[in-house]
């Protein structure tokens, strides 16, 4: 074949072009220890170590959210065991305020140290964290979340929200617990609300004042059995004067009192109806007597147990404790006050028992959580190393072998290039 | 003895002429596109004798010379579309330039967030990876855009620069053809020739055919269209692009009329930039516009339906994607298009990486062209719009012909067009619609402080503390806003369902009033044309008809209880007027639940009363609904209020920071789209620098075997020199014998 000399000069640049380009790619790999430079170098692995990296940032801020869960849920543990140990504090003054021995003046000084501890566990279940925000407060962070209406009534002004916080790809921990949830815990009395109480047609005999009357709905009260027994449903009253009769329905129309009952003649010296049912008692505001057609009037009795913590008992055990015993009467007044305090307080211990496992649960989980993301990382590491890591051994294997191919190339164009007919004429 | 004389001239004059012609060999062994010429010897026949030189002829193999000038087109046009892809390549896969990593960064300080969502410093954190994000966006747009403008300018300057060799093409095929006709050589006239044929191969890429008597060379772009006819070069011109005037075209001007050949050219380096654009920068620039939009579009849902730090329901967190939409008319329509014109973007969900051509046709057609794809759709692609309910409805039209206006519903486009005077649009008026070209360019941060950031949910749910059951509050979610069905009517009216298949219409009761189905008026429809009335109370529904309001219908997916109320808007309701929800069961001992209306605690008003309860059923109630778990005692209590002081509340944010997961862009997330786009263009890139190299190989290989035909091979022509110095010494030996013959001859007479 036949070949020009600008071909074989060509040709020879060519090669050794090729071989410095060779070189200088190895070189590129060698220095950066990347297999992959450019997503061309190799599209699909390049898509796939995009995916990797973006894996990998995503772990990196689950561990980040699973530190910050870790602090917060270790200074939720903290604390609530403080509110536990107080409230043992607490028990031990009751027995000791309980004992026969003590009189007025060391009961006082039993109801100081009481109070001092109350303010202790207040203070604790108003903790704020490192941001500023009350720990139990929900989601109200910047609400004190337990507050003293200045009777001794304590109240909880946060809400029930919890803070979920990221550990993994669909793992999510409760990084809060709501005051609500860990201290309010403590069943109180039954209470018992009139709502929807219709407007009287016109003036009734002896007036209208619908209300509720005698309150006996304490712990063991026989509405409060009822209640247990039938379920805690709103009942309707209807009072239809035009028959002097009342029924009670439930939510679903029908009477609990298999029938309407006439309402009954006041009782003097009271000068109005009342009601009684399993010893819920309701003035109805008329005389039960008077007949006016037309006139039904309906109320819907709702009852509910609100619930409150450990402060309220600390409370209740202060004003025992307060109460000057003069007699028996009163000793036992003080002995069943003081035993009430000490139920309840176990009652509220039982609630901070239980948050403190669930935090423990919640811990353990946090935690293995973090060693799943770890594997994952060194996984994904791993495998992104195959994909963009440089195979050291073979690139400088490969650049030696370029480097000898160049050398032989630019020894070999001398050579040729020197070879010409004319140096023979 | 003088014919042997005269024959030895001729052999000394033919060794001088090949003498010449090596020295011109060896004189040009490096000039580009010489051809080596050699000298073409016949002998003459008696009685003259002796030997002539025919011709000097270039030594060139035609069909070599062709594949030379194709392969380096296609090489050029391979290696003008690696070079640019390489660099799209590289801006969308470097971390520094990448949007995923921007993504990356972006919900990872949303991630602080929601761990604690009442820092300050978080949310000033958060705001700047925001801003940092939408900035990316137009920075990679910004790239993007002066490729474009860099393509333009160089389609600008290779298309006069292809001007220039044309007519120089031209100029040669006269002077050759006068030389051929004279008898004289031409050879370096042909090789400038072919030098510039080339030349203009590696631009455009031509097709070649010889002209008049082998003289003329003519050139041919595209699909045939004449460059150079014999002495005449037609011209090419690079401009603003109709109705794009940034997609820059191409047209050849022959006799005065230009026809477009940017779709045509596909050789040399104009034809490599033209694929490239239409291959690479085109789609990977509405596919960034789309995800932008989309990204926008997604995250702004899910922050509007969040609490500020301060308790205000939060607005757009990006710049609301809806209008970045444009619409350009062509220049050659026949009816003006009305400014009025636009699209709207309504439905991101469905919304495609493309640009669409609306054109019209006779009697009312139009059709609607999908670039990225090639789809056509025609008028019976599309249902008729319910014109009565505003809003998106997929693929649905609405088109006055008479008056030229049509609305076009499609991939959640709202496209609206109206010639300007009112009249029909004229049959094959064009518009262009670029939907999401615009995407990354126009995204904006929108927030000033980090304190309108919305962590929190609007809704306050909690379960009575003296719950007997288990229930407990799922997953809560926001109705959106924007999909709520307005219905245009006047006066406003109320769409209450008692049932799952029942419902009445009421009118709405005035601003601020709660609406109660117990003391609603029921609507006034009057009657309908057979002069019955209207039925508004107790309709039945059917959810393939939907609800039909004055013989318009919609159909919607309800829920027992949800009121549709133009007026009613969203959860903003609970701050007004907070929910209880009260379980119980019916006769048959299931489990129900009533709604309250807690406006007056101690006057609850019943929204709807003993719904059936299962769990797991979302449950709807005022703009929002959610998802109950567990068993309820009768008696346990639901309470919904307005979230305020809900500081510490991450619900929100959480639920943001889930969108990075969540598959929104054509079934996948934003990162995976963004993956698919960096692979889709390596591949690209990838597959043009193979083509490059194998065309680099074939255009090597065919300039090897056209200077193996037509090169200087200096020792050939070191060989050829004592060839002619041989047979010059020798004709010069002839004539010195001749001499010593006629000397011995006249040495033999003369004494």
């Amino acid at each position: 074949m036949r070949i020009s000399s600008l071909q074989i000069f060509n040709n020879g640049i060519n090669n050794i072009q090729n071989g410095q380009t060779q070189l200088a790619k190895l070189q590129e790999q060698i220095s950066t220890g990347k297999n992959l430079n450019r997503p061309s170098d190799d599209p699909v692995a390049a898509a796939q170590i995009l995916k990797f990296r973006r894996e990998l940032a995503a772990n990196e801020t689950y561990s980040d959210n699973a530190d910050v869960s870790k602090r917060r849920l270790e200074l939720e543990e903290i604390t609530i065991q403080q509110v536990k140990d107080a409230g043992d504090r607490l028990k031990e003054l009751a027995i000791r305020g309980s004992n026969s021995t003590m009189n007025n003046q060391d009961r006082g000084a039993i109801a100081t140290e009481a109070e001092q501890v109350q303010q202790f566990i207040l203070g604790l279940m108003n903790t704020k964290d490192a941001q500023g925000e009350y720990l139990f407060a929900g989601a109200k962070g910047q609400t004190e979340p337990f507050v003293n209406d200045g009777q001794g009534n304590f109240s909880y002004q946060g809400d029930n929200e919890v803070r979920l916080i990221q550990t993994g790809p669909a793992a999510y921990v409760q990084s809060t617990d709501s005051g609500r949830a860990v201290f309010q815990t403590v069943p109180g009395d039954m209470e018992i609300a009139l709502l929807n109480t219709s407007a009287a047609i016109g003036p009734l005999p002896g007036g209208f004042a619908i209300a509720m009357t005698a309150a006996a709905l304490g712990e063991n009260s026989e509405f409060q059995q009822y209640i247990e027994e039938n379920g805690k449903q709103d009942l309707t009253l209807s009072l239809d004067l035009a028959t002097s009769q009342y029924d009670l329905l439930d939510p679903n129309g029908a009477s609990v009192l298999g029938g309407a009952v006439a309402i009954p003649a006041p009782v003097a010296p009271a000068t109005t109806s009342v009601i009684e049912f399993n010893g819920l008692e309701i003035d109805t505001g008329v005389d039960g007597t008077a007949v006016v057609p037309g006139e039904v009037i309906t109320t819907t009795i709702r009852p509910s147990q609100p619930r409150h913590s450990i402060l309220t008992t600390a409370e209740k055990l202060i004003t025992a404790l307060q109460a000057p015993v003069t007699d028996t009467a009163s000793r036992e007044a003080m002995m069943a006050g003081v035993a009430e305090a000490m139920t309840e307080i176990d009652v509220a211990q039982a609630g901070h028992r239980s948050a403190q496992t669930e935090l423990g649960g919640r811990m353990v989980s946090l935690q293995s959580q973090v060693a799943v993301n770890e594997d994952f990382s060194i996984f994904t590491q791993s495998a992104l190393s195959v994909l963009e890591d440089l195979d050291y051994a073979s690139a400088i294997a490969k650049f030696s072998f370029q480097e000898v191919a160049l050398q032989a190339a630019q020894q070999t164009f001398s050579r040729v290039n020197n070879m010409t007919l004319f140096n023979y004429l | 003895m003088s014919g042997s004389i005269s024959v030895a001239l001729q052999g000394l004059s033919a060794a001088m002429r090949g003498f010449e012609t090596t020295s011109n060999n060896i004189s040009n062994v490096n000039t580009p596109g010489y051809s080596r010429q050699e000298i073409i010897l016949s002998s003459r026949a008696a009685p003259e004798q002796g030997v002539q030189v025919v011709d000097v002829s270039r030594v060139v193999d035609t069909f070599a010379t062709q594949q030379h000038w194709s392969s380096s087109s296609a090489f050029k046009s391979t290696e003008a579309y690696a070079f640019f892809a390489g660099q799209v390549d590289d801006l969308l896969a470097n971390p520094a330039t990448s949007i995923s990593a921007a993504t990356d960064d972006f919900f990872s300080a949303l991630q602080t967030g929601v761990d604690d969502p009442s820092s300050i410093p978080n949310r000033e954190l958060i705001l700047a990876q925001s801003e940092a994000l939408a900035r990316r966006f137009s920075e990679v747009d910004r790239q993007l855009r002066s490729q474009n403008e860099t393509i333009n300018a160089k389609l600008q300057s290779a298309v006069s620069n292809v001007n220039e060799l044309a007519g120089q093409v031209a100029g040669l095929n006269d002077l050759i053809r006068l030389a051929d006709a004279r008898g004289e050589s031409a050879n370096e006239l042909k090789d400038q020739r072919d030098q510039l044929i080339m030349q203009v191969s590696e631009q455009v890429g031509a097709t070649i055919q010889t002209g008049t008597g082998n003289s003329d060379i003519n050139l041919y772009v595209g699909n045939g269209q004449p460059l150079v006819i014999g002495g005449n070069a037609s011209t090419l011109v690079a401009r603003q692009g109709d109705p794009d005037i940034n997609d820059m075209e191409v047209y050849i001007s022959i006799n005065n009329s230009e026809v477009s050949v940017s779709e045509q050219i596909r050789e040399g380096e104009v034809g490599g930039m033209l694929q490239f654009k239409d291959d690479v920068l085109l789609p990977t620039w509405n596919e960034l516009g789309r995800l932008a939009i989309v990204f926008a579009d997604t995250i702004n849902q899910q922050h509007s339906n969040g609490l500020d730090l301060d308790g205000n329901l939060a607005g757009n967190l990006f710049t609301d994607p809806a209008y970045v939409g444009d619409v350009r008319a062509f220049s050659t329509n026949s009816t003006e298009i009305s400014g009025g014109s636009n699209v709207i973007i309504e439905d991101t969900s469905l919304l495609q990486a493309s640009d669409y051509v609306v054109k019209f046709g006779a009697d009312g057609a139009f059709f609607v062209t999908r670039s990225s794809d090639g789809t056509v759709f025609t008028k019976d692609d599309f249902a008729v719009r319910n014109a009565a309910l505003s809003g998106y409805q997929d693929a649905t039209a609405e088109y006055d012909v008479a008056n030229g206006e049509i609305r076009l519903n499609i991939d959640g486009l709202d496209i609206r067009l109206s010639s300007q005077q009112g009249n029909a649009f004229g049959e094959n008026d064009k518009v262009q619609i670029q939907p999401v070209r615009a995407g990354a360019e126009l995204i904006h941060m929108e927030l000033k402080s980090g304190r309108e950031l919305a962590f929190a949910s609007p809704v306050r749910a909690e379960a009575a503390e003296d719950n007997g059951g288990t229930i407990a509050i799922g997953d809560i979610r926001i109705n959106d806003r924007s999909q709520r069905i307005d219905v245009n009517i006047v006066p406003p009216a109320v769409v209450y369902f008692t049932d799952a298949n029942t419902y009445s219409i009421y009118q709405a009761p005035a601003a601020g009033v709660a609406f109660d189905p117990t003391t609603a008026t029921a609507y006034d429809f009057g009657d309908d044309a057979n002069g019955n009335t209207i039925v508004s109370i107790g309709r039945s529904y059917d959810t393939d008809v939907g609800i039909d309001i004055a013989g318009t219908t919609a159909a919607l997916n309800l829920i027992p209880g949800l009121i549709t109320d133009p007026n009613e808007d969203s959860v903003l309701d609970l701050k007004d007027r907070p929910m209880q929800l009260v379980f119980g069961t019916d006769g048959s001992g299931n489990d129900t639940y009533s709604v309250f209306d807690m406006t007056d605690p101690s006057n609850p008003l019943a929204v709807s009363v003993n719904n059936p309860y299962s769990e797991g059923a979302p449950i709807q109630l005022q703009g929002f609904e959610f998802v109950p778990e567990g068993k309820p005692q009768p008696g346990d209590k639901l309470n919904f209020g307005y979230n305020t002081d809900a500081v510490s509340d991450n619900r929100n944010a959480l639920k943001l920071s889930n969108r990075q997961q969540e598959r929104l862009v054509d079934g996948g997330s934003y990162q995976d789209n963004y993956g698919r786009l960096v692979e889709r263009i390596g591949t690209k890139a990838s597959v043009a620098n193979i083509n490059m190299e194998a065309n680099l190989t074939i255009m090597v290989s065919a300039e090897s075997i056209r200077n193996g035909v037509s090169g200087v091979n200096l020792d050939e022509e070191a060989a050829n020199l004592i060839k002619f110095q041989q047979q010059y010494q020798a004709a010069s030996q002839v004539i010195n014998t001749a001499r010593e013959l006629f000397q011995t001859l006249l040495n033999s007479t003369g004494g």
